[in-house]
């Protein structure tokens, strides 16, 4: 699925990334949501092993 | 003189002695004493007895290596334990005792299914298993074993389907990638991937072959599915498990590398031509495990409620256990937000804090859904009314608990005192 991103600040802190299916992710690379908004080629590049 | 001697002093020999035990000489037919050296010449021979010297130290075992030929099993290192294992001379051997957390594939029993019952797009399923299908009219659910005598007493099983008319003939595939701290105790090791599994009465793959892969990779944390393994190998590579109607017991055995830092269980299945009414495979009781022998599926949690938590680390939700997230006016597992004095919350403010239920692997990614249509970003009133757009998103959120902030660029009223959501929070690979 194709997400689209919008970065949102907040009063404190380092605000957030709104992705378009409305979750929120958090600015930490640990998280694997942000690890795709920080590559999204990397989110389509799903390899085939059954070939 | 003598022989009268003689017969006098047995005389006075024989006095203790009975008939009956006289008696007992009856038959003999030639020198007793020869015969029981003879007897005993045969009795040490090697192979009548177990000579004293095949045990060299406290704790060996005997044993044996085939038919009529005694072996010793040197005793094993504190705390291990003994399993058969018929690929070993004595058909045994002593391996680490790993009977607590040994098996390293978390829902391997598919006991846990948070998301919902049934799958028809890519993404995770059963939790911790991520369903991945290039083609449509497939569909992934839980289905109950219905089997007391193949399988050790599991519940459920996953089946992966491909839907009844369908031609596409792309594989369908599905995974489940270990955090690098679980996989690390694997690194440099002999593991055995074991799994139960059958097939449907229509299942269209070539020699009704399923594929089976564990992948290795050396980055940390990394979904193998997405963004994909670094440094990628396969300790167990493109291996065939033939299935048949019934439940079968499958097990591979290979190495992980000592680089290894991640891994995944990965099985797919090609189908041919068009899909019958049952064109399927089932899936149950997958266990990684150190040492190459495939032992008693144990959950990786332990208990079922040991199973709940670990899944919980990387995907919760407030929904009931048994309620799919986005099931519009569900009641039960509502997060209540108390908004003091039953007073607005501007925008850009904060409606109120969750806590979630078990500590998450990292930071989660968060949506909160509202009450009566489930739509995400919005949070509803202590009535259940829907308010506006992107009332209900998500800052501060850590491991333990988020914030709940209105960012629907007004004020929001509460009802009843309260503010209303649900959410989930994933933390997944």
């Amino acid at each position: 699925m194709k997400y689209t991103y919008e970065e949102i600040a907040t009063s404190l802190g380092n605000g957030f990334i709104l992705r378009s299916d409305g979750a929120c992710i958090p600015k930490d690379t640990a998280n694997s949501d942000y690890q795709r908004y920080l590559n999204p080629e990397a989110e389509q590049s799903t390899p085939n092993l059954s070939e | 003189m003598t022989k009268s001697r003689d017969l006098a002093n047995a005389a006075t020999a024989l006095n203790a002695v009975t008939a009956t035990e006289l008696g007992f000489v009856d038959g003999v037919t030639s020198a007793i004493q020869t015969q029981l050296d003879a007897k005993l010449a045969t009795a040490t021979a090697a192979t009548t007895y177990v000579a004293n010297s095949l045990a060299d130290a406290k704790g060996d075992l005997l044993t044996a290596t085939a038919d009529n030929t005694p072996a010793r099993l040197a005793v094993g290192n504190n705390g291990e334990t003994l399993v058969a294992d018929s690929s070993t001379s004595t058909g045994l051997r002593y391996q680490g005792n790993y009977t607590a957390g040994k098996n390293a594939i978390i829902n391997g029993g598919m006991d846990i299914w948070q998301r919902g019952t049934s799958f028809t797009t890519n993404g995770y399923s059963a939790d911790r298993w991520y369903r991945n299908s290039n083609g449509a009219n497939r569909t992934y659910s839980r289905q109950t074993t219905s089997d007391t005598t193949n399988l050790p007493f599991i519940q459920y099983c996953m089946r992966v389907a491909r839907n009844s008319g369908n031609t596409t003939t792309d594989s369908l595939e599905f995974v489940t990638s270990l955090e690098t701290a679980n996989s690390l105790p694997y690194a440099g090791k002999t593991v055995t991937l074991s799994f139960y599994a059958r097939a449907g009465a229509n299942f269209s793959a070539a020699s009704n072959r399923l594929g089976v892969y564990l992948i290795s990779g050396t980055g940390t944390d990394q979904g193998w599915i997405s963004p994909g393994y670094t440094g990628t190998a396969y300790p167990i590579n493109n291996q065939t498990a033939t299935l048949t109607t019934t439940w079968q017991r499958f097990t591979f055995t290979g190495t992980v590398a000592t680089t290894a830092t991640e891994l995944s269980s990965f099985f797919f299945y090609e189908p041919l031509g068009t899909a019958g009414a049952a064109d399927y495979y089932e899936i149950t009781g997958v266990q990684l495990e150190l040492g190459s022998v495939a032992t008693a599926f144990t959950r990786a949690g332990g208990t079922i409620q040991g199973e709940l938590a670990a899944c919980q680390r990387y995907y919760q939700k407030s929904y009931n256990i048994d309620v799919a997230p986005q099931t519009n006016t569900t009641g039960v597992g509502l997060v209540a937000l108390i908004s003091s004095a039953n007073s607005v919350v501007a925008t850009s403010a904060r409606v109120g804090y969750v806590f979630l239920k078990t500590t998450m692997r990292t930071t989660p990614t968060v949506t909160i859904y509202s009450y009566t249509s489930s739509t995400a970003g919005v949070v509803s009133n202590g009535a259940g009314t829907d308010l506006a757009a992107n009332s209900g998103l998500v800052e501060y959120q850590g491991s333990n608990g988020f914030v709940i902030y209105n960012f629907s660029g007004g004020n929001i009223t509460p009802s009843n005192g309260t503010f209303v959501a649900h959410y989930v929070a994933s933390a997944e690979l």
